[in-house]
């Protein structure tokens, strides 16, 4: 079977912010339906890495292609077929749950958007709120804000910066059938994230940064091998990676 | 150029602080805040329309002279500023969105010319625009000045994007500096015009004016004067033509540019949103040294704890109080050179507690104020310790404003003495009613001003009993000293009751956290 060409292609990224290098080279690509998990400690990378595939950071070098049209070239198209859920999203204060997926459709052109709203409200258990102000909003609801505002334009490529914090056990359970049926409908899913546990559960591919490089990067089993701790959590093998001498941070 | 859901962005945004606003009109804070502000504006427009006019011209000087000072600072911020202040929101919704250069350029000045358009509006109603030969050219010159400063300061602000970081950290101080200088000679600007000579403040300006360097160099701010005081179209042709041109021109030079502002935006927006949180909180730099030396003396323990906290986060911040010190003490100079009456000086010297806003007791985050309360202290000795240091640091400052006041002879030293205690008991009263609405309220104090111009009116009808008992007793007595002495004792009676009721509403009732 053909392999689908990659939705998102990072080739040689590096972003330097004066004599600080925060990613060095990195490689790696994010097909359709794939979704990866992106784990390191703090400082590792990975928001930076994010914020570049978004195209608010100028890369210092490299390339990064999304749906096969280059970010810096043409950045338009890959803005429209990317969306970023940060770890903490911000609203608009003084716009209501509705106004902003009505800013969401307008900005991205999404057509039928108005028969989608309610449902994406019901989804995200929101339609008791949709008249309220953000500002209004407990830090949870405005996770699940962003992300139906992200899902409303059905986008090619979804980053999430540690998508689970602050939801209740009930949002939480949601949120993964959620990404995993957004994944099963063709989106590439990036997911970075300190909970071990839900990047061995969630991510097919998992890439492991340490300041600023891959350290490993693969499936959960090559994860392990590369760890050579057969068998064990993604959190054992995690550690075996970024502190072969058991040095903590 | 605008897109559309950024205009829609734009429009919901003010559209629903409108309604937020004529929401809380409906409530009793409202309705009495509202009124208020009324009455504020009413005795604005007033005041502008009393007494003999000032000549056009004069006006016309001073007009410039208030548009050129903004326009100063208005480039020198985004020479410092080093990207474009942007919305919180935006970083996360804007950002990374589908639009142009333009369009975000657009996004960004049109919430800064709305504002341009308010403060016109304001000055034209409230102020000397009214009174100009046309106030609708006025408005338009107004505006388009305004449209020009922050186009200039958004090319400063690219301009300053462009250099290498170590010239940049020359260049900032530079400005830091001439910024600092610029304010400092506006304000003795007034201070030494107002009421200090023969001539009014508009003649002096105008004179600097005849400077043809000046003329050039600020000519936005020039042409918006001659704009104002122009008396038909004839006169408004060339000054209205030269301001459209400097508006179109400025802004072409932020466009031409093409610099991708959203990296070096997203760091300014950050940082600078960071900083006023810090700020809010009465944190300024985080790296600090710890003291090897703890707390020493009995003072310090139990409440006392309370206390040194407070004095610490003071210490912290020394820089912050000393530039609040030095503002107030301007402007008490200039209430002092207009008035020449040692009353109205001391008048105004008593009201320092209602400027100064130290971050710390009641105005802590109520999340530490909660903590506090569940603190095994007695009530009185907690409410105490909150209390100390924003009710001490004021007086400190009037107890110095008194010594120089009695050196330069200005005030007589048995009065000086005799307004020290009252000093100390309206502060205590003016800080109880503040916490008392600190602990009330439910919101934070810069998201309602409604709430905010209620608390000021309910600290004024707090010292009421003691402005009452003095004007009584100064009657009766004709001893000024013996009328101060029995009106502190009248508002002793006063604040000590205020004090009862914070330490019960402190520790008997709810306290609601704010929503963050």
């Amino acid at each position: 079977m053909d392999t689908p060409p990659p939705t998102l292609q990072v080739e040689g990224l590096v972003k330097r912010f004066g004599d600080f290098t925060a990613v060095d080279d990195l490689h790696f690509a994010c097909t359709p339906g794939e979704i990866l998990g992106l784990v390191g400690p703090n400082g590792a990378g990975k928001t930076t890495t994010m914020r570049c595939i978004t195209g608010i950071l100028q890369p210092t070098a490299g390339r990064i292609l999304v749906a096969g049209t280059s970010l810096a070239v043409n950045p338009m198209p890959a803005k429209r077929a990317t969306a970023f859920i940060p770890d903490t999203p911000t609203p608009f204060d003084m716009l209501t749950v509705l106004e902003h997926l009505r800013f969401t459709a307008l900005a991205y052109g999404v057509s039928q958007a108005k028969g989608r709203f309610d449902d994406l409200l019901e989804e995200f258990e929101l339609t008791e709120k949709r008249d309220e102000l953000a500002s209004g909003l407990s830090r949870g609801m405005r996770q699940k804000l962003a992300i139906a505002c992200a899902f409303l334009r059905e986008p090619e490529l979804i980053l999430f910066d540690e998508p689970l914090t602050g939801l209740d056990p009930k949002a939480i359970r949601m949120m993964r059938a959620s990404i995993r049926q957004r994944a099963d409908a063709g989106a590439a899913i990036i997911i970075s994230s300190h909970l071990l546990d839900l990047v061995e559960k969630q991510c097919d591919r998992v890439l492991v940064l340490h300041r600023g490089r891959t350290l490993a990067e693969g499936t959960m089993d090559e994860i392990r091998a590369t760890a050579r701790s057969d068998g064990g959590s993604l959190e054992e093998a995690f550690f075996a990676i970024t502190e072969p001498d058991g040095e903590v941070d | 150029m605008l897109h559309p859901a950024l205009r829609y962005v734009i429009g919901a945004r003010y559209r629903n602080r409108l309604r937020a606003i004529l929401r809380r009109l409906k409530t009793p804070v409202g309705i009495i805040g509202g009124l208020f502000i009324l009455a504020i504006g009413s005795a604005m427009v007033f005041g502008a329309s009393v007494g003999p006019p000032a000549p056009v011209a004069d006006k016309k000087a001073m007009l410039a002279s208030f548009l050129a000072f903004l326009l100063i600072l208005g480039v020198l911020g985004g020479i410092g500023q080093r990207g474009l202040l942007f919305a919180k929101a935006d970083l996360d919704l804007v950002f990374p969105g589908p639009f142009s250069r333009r369009q975000l350029l657009a996004y960004y000045f049109i919430p800064h010319h709305i504002a341009a358009a308010m403060l016109a509006l304001m000055y034209v109603v409230m102020l000397g625009g009214r009174s100009m030969p046309s106030p609708f050219l006025c408005f338009v010159g107004f505006v388009l000045c305004q449209m020009t400063s922050a186009h200039l300061s958004a090319f400063a602000a690219e301009l300053s994007m462009l250099l290498a970081d170590k010239i940049y950290a020359r260049l900032r101080k530079t400005t830091i500096v001439i910024a600092v200088v610029v304010t400092i000679v506006g304000l003795l600007a007034i201070v030494m015009s107002v009421g200090g000579g023969t001539e009014g403040l508009g003649s002096r300006l105008r004179i600097a004016w005849d400077n043809p360097w000046l003329q050039v160099l600020l000519y936005p701010a020039v042409a918006a004067g001659d704009l104002a005081a122009s008396r038909g179209i004839a006169d408004a042709l060339i000054p209205l033509s030269g301001l459209l041109l400097c508006t179109a021109g400025s802004f072409w030079l932020v466009a031409l540019l093409n610099i991708d502002f959203l990296e070096s935006s997203y760091a300014a927006t950050t940082k600078f949103r960071s900083r006023m949180d810090k700020a809010k909180r009465g944190l300024h730099d985080t790296k600090v040294k710890t003291s090897a030396r703890g707390p020493r003396g009995r003072l310090f323990t139990g409440a006392g704890a309370v206390l040194w906290m407070n004095l610490l986060i003071m210490r912290r911040q020394l820089r912050a109080i000393l530039g609040g010190v030095i503002v107030i003490s301007v402007m008490l100079a200039m209430f002092g050179r207009q008035s020449g009456s040692p009353t109205t000086i001391l008048t105004v010297l008593t009201m320092v507690p209602l400027w100064m806003a130290l971050p710390v007791g009641f105005r802590m985050p109520r999340e530490q104020l909660l903590e506090i309360r569940q603190l095994p202290l007695k009530p009185v000795a907690v409410v105490g310790a909150l209390l100390a240091v924003p009710t001490l640091v004021p007086f400190c400052m009037q107890v110095l404003g008194c010594t120089g006041l009695v050196l330069a002879g200005a005030v007589a030293p048995t009065t000086a003495l005799a307004a020290l205690p009252a000093f100390l008991v309206v502060g205590t009263t003016l800080t109880s009613v503040e916490a008392l609405f600190l602990l009330t309220q439910a919101e934070p104090n810069h998201l309602n001003f409604l709430q905010t111009m209620l608390r000021f009116l309910t600290q004024m009808v707090s010292i009421a009993p003691g402005v009452a008992t003095l004007i009584v007793a100064g009657v009766m007595t004709r001893d000024k000293a013996q009328a101060v002495l029995l009106a502190t004792a009248v508002q002793a009676i006063s604040a000590a009751v205020l004090l009862a009721l914070l330490g019960w509403r402190f520790h008997r009732k709810e306290l609601v956290l704010h929503e963050s």
